[in-house]
C-alpha cells in the first residue's frame, strides 16, 4: 500500500481525442446536446416565474465562474484555492471602471476580466513552483488578503465590507422588468455556452495536452521539452479572465458586489459543485452545479440542514465516487451498454442452437 | 515451519514470480540465490506481506499467511530484514533498536536486548543517540540486521546483506550471520553471489526469472560443474 | 518599551497556544499525508464541550480539558475511518487532494451542525481565573494567559515524552518515516493511523476550552485556527514537530507585535502577506524537507 499514488509516464502521452474522450465528451449525441441547448433557452419563456429564473440565472454565472476553476483545478492540476477572489476582482473593476470612468458596462465587464487576468497571472508565476497544497496555501492566503484588504476598506471605495452598490446595468435600462431578465439570462446563457467552447478547444489543441501531461508526470512534460512557466500562466490567465467576466456579469445583475461572495462559506459549495460533477471533466462543472444549486434550493428553507446535507454529499462523493458524477455516470452506462451487449449475443446463439 | 506453493505475483502488469515452491524446515538455512531483477526481492516482499501475491499459498507454523497484512505477519514471528536497510532515518540508532523490539513481550525485554545487539555491534554502540541517516553504508547494514534480532524471531528473512558493501565489512557481516545461524535461528536468506553462503551448510535454491531451476545442499551444487558453469561461475 | 515587552509577553502566550493548536495538525501530515482541514472543527468542539459542562453542571475547564480530549479523541478516530481511510490506496485519484477536500468536507457538516444544535449565538466560557497579574511598569499578563500557556506547554512536553519514549509513540514516528519498515516491526498501521488523529484532534480541542474564554465559543470557531495552524505548520516546516513549535513561537510573536504597533485590524492580513513571501522564498518552511515542497 503506497499512501502517494504513483503515475505512469507512459500515460501522460494521450492523443487529443483520447484526452477528450477521458475529460467526459464522448462524442455526446448531437441532438442531445441541441435538446439541452433548446430547453435552456426555453426556459425563462415556458416557466414565467421570476424567482425560478433568478435561481436559474445564478446557477449559470455559477456555471461560468466553476468551468474557469475547473480548467485550473481539474485538469490542470492547479489546486488553486482562491480562485473566488479572482472573481470578485473582475466584479469589482468590472464595477468601478463603469461607476467612476463611465465606460459601457459591456468594455468594463472584458477590462474586469483583464484585470483578473493579469492579477492571476502574476500569482501563477510563484505558485506553479509549488507542491499541490503549498500551493493551495498561497493561493487561498491570497484570496483572504484580498478579502480581508476589502472588508477592512474605509476609503469608501470598494464600500468596505457592505460591499459595492449602485453598479450600473447592462445597458437594459428602459426595458421591462421581464425582458430585462429574460436578456440578461439568455446572455449569460450565451457566456456558458461560449465558455464551454473555449475550454473546448483550449482542452483539444496541444495546450491542453501538455497541461494534462504536466499534471500527470510533471518530470515526464518537463524532459520533453514542456515549460510549466508558460503553461501554468496561460491557464491561470485565461481561466482567470473567465472568471473575471463570470464577476463583472454578477456585479452588473445584481447591482451589488461584496466581500462575501469570497471566504470559506462560499468556497464550500464551489467546492462542492466541482468534486459532484466531476473533477476535471468538461459536463462536471456544469452537472455539478446544475445538482448543487438543485440541492440548495429544494432545501432553502432549512438553512443550517441545507449546508450540512451539501457537506455530506461531498463527503460522500470525494470518499465513495472521487472522481464525481460525469465519469460515474459514464462508467455506468458503458456497463449497461455492455450488459445489453452481451445479453444480445447470447439470445442470437440461443436462436441458432 | 514456511511452506510455500505455487506462489506468483507481479509488479502492476509485470509478472515478476512465476510460480514458486519452497519449503524452510525448523532452524534450517536455506539461501536463494540469483542475479538482480529476476525476483529474490519480490519473493521476500511477498512472504512478510509487503506486496499481495496473485495467487499461490503461503503456510507459516501451519496456518496460511498469504494475503495478511505485514505487521500481522510480523508478529507471528516472521521477521523480514529488507534490501536497502530501511532504517527510520531521522530517529537514533538506540530509537531505531528499540522499534525492533515493538510486540509487547520483546518490549518488555527491550533494555536486554539492546545490550546484547550492542554487544554483538559494537559501533552501533558507539553511535547510540546518532540518527540514522549519518551512517555509512556498513553500519546501517549492522542496524538493519540488529534491529532484525530485538525480536526473538521464529524465522529471519535477510534481503541481499552484502548489497553495497566492501568486501572486508561483507565478511564481518556474514560473520554475524554465522553468529545468527549458530544460535539455531531459522534463516531463509537471499543473495546474488553464491560464493558468500557456500561456506555454509545450507540448502540452496537457484531463482532465475522468476523460477526455481535447480536446488540442493551447497555440497551438491558445488559438485555440479554444469550448474556451478552456468549460474554459479564467478 | 512596555509596549514592546507587553506584546513579547502576549506573543509568547499566543504562540504556546498557536503550538498546541498546530503540533496535531503536523502530526497528520506526518503520517497520513493529509492536510486536515478538519482540525479547526475540533478546536470549536473542545469550545463547546466545555460550554455544555459549564452551562449545564457548572463544572469547570478542568472536567472541560478532559471532557474535551475525550470526544475530540473519538471524532478524529471517526473522522479518519470515514474521511481518510477509505481514500488510501485509491487508484486514479490524487490522494492528498481527496484526502483536503474530504476533510473540507467534514468541516462543513460539522460547523453547520454545531449552528443547528447551538445556534449561531456565541457562548460565553468564564476564565480559569480572573485578573492579571503585574510584571513590571505597564507590562502585565492575565491570569488566564498563563494557565493557557503553562497548560500548552505542560501538553507539548508530555506529547514529545509520548512521542519518544513509548512503544506506539515511537510506531507514529516510524510510520512517518518509514512505512514499510515500520510495519514489518509489526507496527500496526491502521491503529497507529487512528491514534495519531484521536490525539492530534485531542489536542486542538484542549486549546479550544483553553480559548474558549477568549474568544467565545460559536460554530465557526474553528475557522481562525485552522486557517492560524495551516500558517504554522507550513511555515515550520510540514511533519517537523521542531519545525512546529519553533514556527509558532515565531508567528505568536510576529502577530503580536504587528498588533502592538499597526493595529489588531492588520495583524492577519499582514501575516498572510509575510507566509506568501515565505512561500515563495523557502516554501519547505523552517525545518521542511527540500524535496517535499517542489514539482
Amino acid at each position: 500500500m503506497a499512501v502517494r499514488e504513483v503515475r505512469d509516464p507512459a500515460e501522460a502521452a494521450r492523443t487529443p481525442a483520447a484526452l477528450g474522450d477521458e475529460l467526459g465528451w464522448r462524442r455526446p449525441k448531437p441532438i442531445a446536446v441541441v435538446a439541452l441547448l433548446v430547453a435552456a433557452v426555453a426556459l425563462p419563456v415556458v416557466w414565467r416565474n421570476d424567482y425560478v429564473i433568478d435561481v436559474a440565472l445564478t446557477g449559470l454565472i455559477w456555471m461560468i465562474l466553476n468551468q474557469s476553476w475547473n480548467l485550473q483545478l481539474g485538469i490542470g492540476g492547479i489546486w488553486n484555492f482562491g480562485q473566488l477572489a479572482i472573481f470578485a476582482v473582475g466584479g469589482y473593476v468590472s464595477a468601478l471602471i463603469a461607476i467612476h470612468w463611465g465606460l459601457p458596462p459591456w468594455l468594463s465587464m472584458i477590462a474586469g476580466g483583464l484585470g483578473a487576468a493579469a492579477m492571476s497571472a502574476v500569482i501563477g508565476i510563484p505558485v506553479l513552483r509549488l507542491r499541490g497544497i503549498y500551493a493551495s496555501l498561497l493561493t487561498f492566503s491570497f484570496g483572504e488578503v484580498v478579502r480581508l484588504l476589502v472588508i477592512s476598506d474605509e476609503s469608501g471605495l470598494t464600500g468596505g465590507s457592505f460591499g459595492l452598490s449602485g453598479v450600473p446595468e447592462l445597458a437594459f435600462d428602459g426595458w421591462s422588468p421581464d425582458a430585462r431578465q429574460r436578456a440578461y439570462y439568455w446572455l449569460a446563457l450565451a457566456l456558458v455556452v461560449a465558455t464551454a467552447v473555449v475550454i473546448y478547444v483550449f482542452i483539444n489543441s496541444p495546450l491542453g495536452t501538455a497541461l494534462k501531461a504536466l499534471r500527470d508526470a510533471p518530470a515526464y512534460a518537463a524532459s520533453r521539452g514542456v515549460s510549466p512557466l508558460k503553461m501554468q500562466v496561460i491557464t491561470f490567465a485565461t481561466s482567470a479572465f473567465i472568471a473575471g467576466i463570470a464577476g463583472g456579469f454578477y456585479a452588473h445583475y445584481f447591482g451589488v458586489i461584496a466581500p462575501s461572495v469570497m471566504g470559506l462559506g462560499p468556497m464550500s459549495l464551489f467546492v462542492a459543485m466541482l468534486v459532484v460533477g466531476g473533477l476535471g471533466t468538461f459536463w462536471g462543472p456544469i452537472l455539478g452545479t446544475a445538482v448543487i444549486l438543485a440541492v440548495s434550493e429544494y432545501l432553502r428553507d432549512y438553512d443550517e440542514l441545507r449546508l450540512i446535507i451539501v457537506g455530506l454529499i461531498l463527503l460522500v462523493t470525494i470518499v465513495v465516487a472521487p472522481r464525481g458524477l460525469v465519469p460515474a455516470l459514464q462508467d455506468g452506462w458503458r456497463r449497461l451498454q455492455r450488459w445489453m451487449a452481451e445479453d444480445e449475443a447470447e439470445r442470437e446463439e440461443g436462436s441458432t442452437t | 515451519m514456511l511452506e510455500v506453493r505455487g506462489l506468483r505475483a507481479s509488479y502492476g502488469e509485470t509478472p515478476v514470480l512465476e510460480g514458486i515452491d519452497l519449503s524452510v524446515g525448523d532452524g534450517e538455512f536455506v539461501a536463494v540465490i540469483g542475479p538482480n531483477g529476476h525476483g529474490k526481492t519480490t519473493l521476500l516482499r511477498t512472504l512478510s506481506g509487503l506486496l499481495e501475491p496473485t495467487t499461490g499459498e503461503i503456510s507459516f507454523d501451519g496456518e496460511r499467511i498469504d494475503g495478511l497484512r505485514p505487521d500481522l505477519i510480523s508478529m507471528r514471528g516472521l521477521v523480514h530484514i529488507p534490501q536497502g536497510d530501511l532504517p527510520f532515518g531521522d530517529m537514533t540508532v538506540e530509537e531505531n533498536l528499540l522499534l525492533g523490539a515493538f510486540p509487547a513481550d520483546a518490549w518488555r525485554k527491550r533494555s536486554e536486548r539492546l545490550e546484547r545487539v550492542f554487544t554483538l555491534f559494537p559501533v552501533l554502540a558507539e553511535r547510540r543517540t546518532q540518527r540514522a541517516r549519518t551512517l555509512s553504508g556498513g553500519e546501517r547494514r549492522m542496524l538493519a540486521l540488529g534491529r532484525g534480532l530485538m525480536r526473538d524471531a521464529r524465522m529471519l528473512m535477510i534481503d541481499e546483506p552484502s548489497l553495497g558493501l566492501a568486501p572486508v565489512l561483507v565478511n564481518e557481516v556474514y560473520g554475524h550471520i554465522e553468529t545468527i545461524v549458530a544460535s539455531g535461528v531459522t534463516l531463509l536468506l537471499v543473495e546474488e553471489n553464491f560464493s558468500h553462503v557456500q561456506a555454509f551448510d545450507a540448502h540452496v535454491l537457484l531463482l532465475e526469472s522468476g523460477r526455481i531451476v535447480r536446488q540442493g545442499s551447497v555440497a551438491e551444487l558445488l559438485a555440479d560443474e554444469i550448474v556451478m558453469a552456468t549460474y554459479l561461475g564467478t | 518599551m512596555a509596549s514592546f515587552l507587553q506584546a513579547i509577553v502576549s506573543g509568547l502566550v499566543t504562540g504556546s497556544i498557536y503550538a498546541l493548536m498546530t503540533v496535531g495538525m503536523t502530526l497528520i501530515y506526518g503520517t497520513l499525508r493529509t492536510l486536515n482541514m478538519a482540525h479547526g472543527s475540533m478546536v470549536m468542539v473542545g469550545g463547546y464541550v466545555s460550554w455544555m459542562l459549564f452551562d449545564s453542571l457548572g463544572w469547570g475547564p478542568l472536567a472541560g480539558l478532559v471532557a474535551a480530549s475525550l470526544v475530540a479523541f473519538l471524532f478524529g478516530i471517526l473522522i479518519q475511518q470515514v474521511a481518510v481511510r477509505p481514500l488510501i490506496g485509491k487508484l486514479g485519484v490524487d490522494f492528498e487532494m481527496t484526502a483536503f477536500i474530504s476533510t473540507f468536507a467534514v468541516t462543513i457538516v460539522l460547523s453547520n451542525l454545531a449552528l443547528r444544535i447551538y445556534g449561531a449565538r456565541n457562548k460565553a466560557v468564564p476564565p480559569v481565573i480572573h485578573g492579571r497579574l503585574h510584571l513590571i511598569e505597564g507590562v502585565s499578563v492575565s491570569w488566564h494567559s498563563l494557565v493557557m500557556a503553562g497548560v500548552a506547554v505542560t501538553m507539548l512536553l508530555a506529547l514529545g515524552a509520548f512521542l519518544s519514549k513509548t512503544r506506539y509513540g515511537l510506531g507514529i514516528t516510524a510510520v512517518a518515516q518509514q512505512l514499510d519498515a515500520a510495519r514489518l516491526m509489526g507496527i500496526p498501521d491502521q491503529r497507529v493511523y487512528n491514534l495519531t488523529m484521536g490525539v492530534s484532534s485531542a489536542l486542538a480541542a484542549i486549546a479550544g476550552v483553553l480559548l474558549a474564554s477568549v474568544f467565545f465559543v460559536s460554530p465557526n470557531a474553528g475557522d481562525l485556527p485552522l486557517l492560524k495552524a495551516l500558517i504554522v505548520a507550513i511555515f515550520g516546516g510540514l511533519g517537523s514537530i521542531r519545525g512546529t513549535i519553533l514556527s509558532a513561537y515565531i508567528i505568536g510573536l510576529l502577530e503580536a507585535l504587528i498588533s502592538t504597533y499597526f493595529g489588531v485590524r492588520w495583524s492577519l492580513p499582514l501575516l498572510f502577506v509575510v507566509i506568501m513571501v515565505v512561500m515563495l522564498i523557502r516554501p519547505t518552511g523552517l525545518l521542511g524537507k527540500p524535496e517535499e515542497a517542489r514539482l
